[in-house]
């Protein structure tokens, strides 16, 4: 009774409430938006303008983008960028997850202490391991450019063996749910209609899953590449020397072992319920084929977390490269970016365009990824 | 051919069976971790060794001499010797908790494993010989890389060199000895096992093996800083003076052991609601209050003759910390209240206060270079102008804002007095336009575990708005503001990318946090050995404000 007294007695100043928490968010969010929407703005100006106080381009200068884009080289700096990371990402995930499900759910003597040894290194400030990590590169890039070069060989024909064995178990099991939304429909035109269909739902439903497939799918074509030219190489004695400054192993190499996603999948796994490894052990499936068929599957979100994290890590990387890279062969976009913003200096409208260019791409994967992404970066903060 | 066929056979054998199966998931288990535990341990953990082990050297471009610990002293003066002895004695008391747990749990079992100290024993020497034996190769293999350069690299060469190295002379003695302490320390374990058959023996032998190697470690730091002091010492009195260095060890030494009394004394009065109680709590914090004063005293006395960019990276970085963190709070949890509410939009409104925390630093920073350019068009100084203020330089002004703002009105503040540069200013700006978002998300997820009928109850008995959040959710959310301000202040400490990039030589340095002036150190002027030392300075700073912050705010905060 008091309670819906007391709601009419307060109805007015509820909605004055109201309008004062949206009055404070749009104060807030203008001042996170300015940054932004200065940027583009002035990014579309002409010279003269921008150097002005105009808030608007009076005249819109499409061409901006155009020249910044050529000027900049951006072409090769995305191409850099995209190459390191995807193949940072192939090495990290495919040993974090193998590591993340032996601590979570194999026995083996040294189990903890492994671990723990893994989670101290956590606390170490990326300063201290900079200048070391800087001369053991070099050290192994001076040294290991033949025998290296044929190591490495050795573990690109491994990874894509292995890939290519993954990838047709879930393409058959995309094919047989395809298979059954398309049964009983006549005509391939009705057929393909129906496909369309089912793909935008899971889509809409599922966008980190058609990133994902999205990521096989390069992952794939890699692989039969490397399958079509590395085991020639290997035998013929025609692999190039592989030198690791300037080069892709020492921008990518020493982030594939990651121990925030070994912690973070290693959380996940273990509450994957025993029951479903006990019947799959009755069914004869050991432990890989558990990993493979059970386990991953069902662990798309964290994986999806671990995909848009070191995407937005090597997106942004500045130090490292800065150290370990003196050509613009393999130079990633950030310091391609700050290059052109020292070079083209005063001429703003051409340095907030190749600003905005650098940002697209991450706005992109965030906007797709958004709820996953703000979801389990609370998850990892409050348990971490 | 034979040979090979029956091993392979006995190996089939031993993994085969019930017996077998345990091995075989051991085998599966250390194949799934190889890759991930190698680079972790080649890129993360080796190197701190390594770094430890170049930053005793005059190393510029290429390794130079050995010598000790002068980088240190170089970079904190006397604080150096502080830090030694302090480890020294951690490491004993270690190796001390080491043997009291021991001793529990033999008396939990009523057993007398003290004979296991033999193998532990052995254990220890040769971890130490490892050590030592790594210390005398390193050299040699990295001085391959200098033997080759010019020369047509393969692997036989490459392996032949490596062979080389670690036959080399200066290597014989500690292959020797490291051999000879592995051997007898194995021999001595399986003895021990044989003769004792109990399920505890490895791990007490281990237990005792890492008190015993502890307690070397700590020996040898202690006797190490004290020739080192005694040294010190004796090369001053060559010149005629005399350095404070045991004064200020003994003085930091106290403090500390005083802090620690008091606070240990606080803590075990707080319970208690009597007199007595009440006078211990008054003493604890007294005697807490007087440690922290010593310390606050004599550990800047201490490093004063130390290196001055590091006090100054000190100093931008407190600056940096104290402008950034408690607003940078204050601001997301206030709109992360506002936000929990359910109402129309406050998705969207999530999403933008994130936006800036995925923005590229190297992108968002040269936004805001230009944004607080210091043409007069340009937006920060056309919005001053507004309000009647000249055009100011912001982003390449290095005056303080304090004596600045003094200036105007016609008073002249002392140069301590002045505060953070204008410049550093903007780079606090840009820092809490960046993290706000990421505070937010982690409030929102804090609001989100707080029981809802708390709140509804707390309404009901006609609480309101401002007292149930001071009462209720405010405590309740003291886990979260607790783990970001760690976060955070941890943070400030590692900054760097957007504090290079919105760093300006006319700046002066003002902006260089710690991480930057390091960078700066091992990057422009390519003194490695230095940035090094610097770099575990920064560690040691880092490791002790999380265990601070532990023990202070651990203790505070609410779990509910």
């Amino acid at each position: 009774m008091a309670k819906i007294n007391n709601g009419k007695r307060r109805f007015p100043r509820i909605k004055l409430g109201k309008v004062f928490t949206y009055i404070v968010l749009a104060v807030g969010a203008f001042f996170a938006l300015v940054p932004f929407l200065w940027m583009i703005s002035t990014s579309l100006m002409s010279l003269g303008e921008a150097l002005g106080v105009a808030l608007i381009p009076s005249e819109i200068h499409w061409e901006n983008y155009i020249e910044a884009w050529d000027r900049g080289e951006f072409t090769e700096y995305f191409v850099n960028s995209i190459y390191i990371t995807l193949i940072t990402l192939a090495g990290e995930l495919t040993f974090s997850i193998l590591a993340a499900y032996a601590f979570a759910r194999m026995k083996f003597p040294g189990r903890n202490l492994i671990f723990g040894i893994l989670l101290s290194t956590m606390m170490i400030p990326g300063m201290v391991n900079i200048i070391p990590n800087f001369l053991i590169v070099t050290w192994i890039g001076r040294l290991l450019d033949a025998p290296g070069a044929y190591f490495i060989e050795f573990v690109k024909v491994i990874f894509a063996l292995i890939v290519l064995f993954v990838v047709p178990r879930y393409a058959r099991q995309y094919w047989e749910e395809r298979s059954r939304v398309l049964e009983g429909i006549e005509g391939w035109g009705a057929k393909l209609v129906k496909a369309l269909k089912m793909e935008l739902t899971i889509t809409r439903e599922n966008i980190g899953g058609r990133l994902g497939v999205l990521l096989t799918a390069a992952f794939v074509v890699g692989s039969i590449y490397i399958l079509a030219t590395s085991p020639l190489a290997i035998i013929n004695g025609e692999v190039e020397p592989l030198g690791w400054i300037n080069n892709w192993p020492a921008l990518t190499i020493p982030f594939m072992g990651s121990v925030f996603a070994v912690f973070l999948l290693r959380q996940f796994f273990s509450q994957i319920p025993d029951e479903l490894f006990d019947a799959a052990r009755i069914d004869g499936a050991g432990h890989l084929r558990f990993l493979l068929e059970v386990v991953l599957p069902l662990s798309k979100a964290p994986i999806m977390v671990i995909v848009v994290l070191s995407f937005i890590g090597s997106w942004n990387a500045l130090a490292w490269p800065l150290l370990v890279t003196n050509t613009p062969d393999w130079r990633p976009i950030a310091v391609g970016l700050l290059n052109f913003v020292t070079e083209a200096g005063q001429e703003i409208n051409l340095t907030m365009a190749g600003a905005f260019i650098t940002i697209i791409p991450i706005l992109v994967i965030y906007f797709l990824t958004q709820k996953q992404f703000t979801e389990s970066i609370a998850r990892s903060g409050l348990k971490g | 051919m034979e040979i090979s066929g029956t091993a392979g056979q006995k190996v089939r054998q031993i993994l085969r069976g019930r017996r077998g199966k345990n091995l075989r998931e051991y085998l599966a288990a250390y194949l799934f971790i190889f890759p991930a535990v190698f680079l972790i341990f080649m890129f993360g953990i080796f190197p701190v060794g390594f770094a430890l082990f170049v930053s005793m050297h005059k190393w510029r471009l290429k390794r130079g001499d050995f010598i000790g610990i002068e980088n240190f002293i170089s970079a904190v003066d006397d604080l150096a010797y502080v830090t030694m002895f302090a480890l020294g004695i951690g490491a004993i008391v270690a190796a001390y908790m080491l043997i009291r747990a021991v001793r529990a749990r033999a008396a939990e079992y009523d057993e007398k494993p003290w004979l296991m100290a033999i193998p532990g024993s052995f254990y220890a020497a040769a971890l130490l010989a490892f050590i030592y034996w790594v210390f005398v190769q390193l050299p040699e293999v990295l001085d391959i890389a200098n033997k080759i350069v010019g020369l047509e690299k393969t692997r036989e060469m490459f392996l032949n060199l490596l062979g080389e190295a670690f036959r080399a002379e200066s290597v014989q003695p500690a292959w020797g000895v490291l051999v000879w302490t592995l051997g007898v320390s194995v021999v001595v374990s399986v003895a021990g096992w044989r003769l004792w058959r109990n399920r505890r023996n490895l791990s007490y032998q281990t237990q005792f093996g890492l008190a015993g190697f502890s307690l070397a470690v700590g020996i040898f730091l202690l006797v190490w800083a004290f020739r080192e002091v005694l040294e010190a010492y004796a090369l001053a009195a060559a010149e005629g003076v005399e350095p404070p260095i045991w004064p200020h060890v003994i003085a930091i030494a106290s403090g500390v052991l005083l802090a620690m009394a008091g606070w240990k004394l606080w803590r075990s009065a707080e319970g208690q609601f009597t007199n007595l109680g009440f006078w211990g709590r008054i003493l604890g914090a007294l005697i807490l209050m007087t440690g922290a004063v010593l310390l606050v005293i004599y550990i800047p006395a201490a490093g004063a003759m130390g290196d001055k960019d590091i006090w100054l990276g000190l100093r931008v970085t407190v600056f940096y910390s104290l402008g950034t963190v408690p607003f940078q709070l204050a601001i997301s949890l206030f709109l992360a209240i506002l936000l929990f509410r359910k109402m129309r939009g406050s998705e969207a409104f999530r999403i933008i206060f994130f936006l800036p925390y995925v923005t590229p630093a190297v992108a968002g920073a040269a936004v805001f270079r230009q944004l607080f350019s210091n043409r007069p068009q340009a937006p920060a100084n056309a919005v001053l102008k507004l309000i009647g203020i000249d055009t100011q330089q912001w982003l390449r002004e290095p005056d303080g804002i304090f004596s600045m703002l003094a200036e105007s009105i016609g008073f002249t503040l002392p140069d301590w007095a002045g505060g953070p540069s204008q410049a550093l200013v903007v780079v606090m700006l840009y820092s809490i336009w960046t993290f706000v978002g990421y505070d937010i998300v982690i409030y929102l997820a804090g609001l989100g575990n707080i029981p809802t009928d708390l709140v509804e109850s707390a309404e009901i008995d006609g609480a309101g708005k401002w007292h149930v959040f001071r009462h209720i959710t405010f405590p309740l959310l003291s886990p979260t503001t607790y783990f970001l301000s760690l976060i955070a202040i941890i943070g400030t400490f590692k900054a760097f990318g957007h504090i290079f990039v919105l760093s300006l030589g006319e700046a002066l340095g003002t902006t260089d946090t710690f991480s930057v002036v390091i960078f700066r150190e091992f990057f422009e002027k390519t003194r490695y050995g230095y940035a090094s030392a610097m770099a575990f300075v920064l560690f040691a700073i880092i490791l002790s404000l999380t265990y601070v912050n532990n023990k202070i705010q651990g203790s505070r905060v609410f779990y509910g």
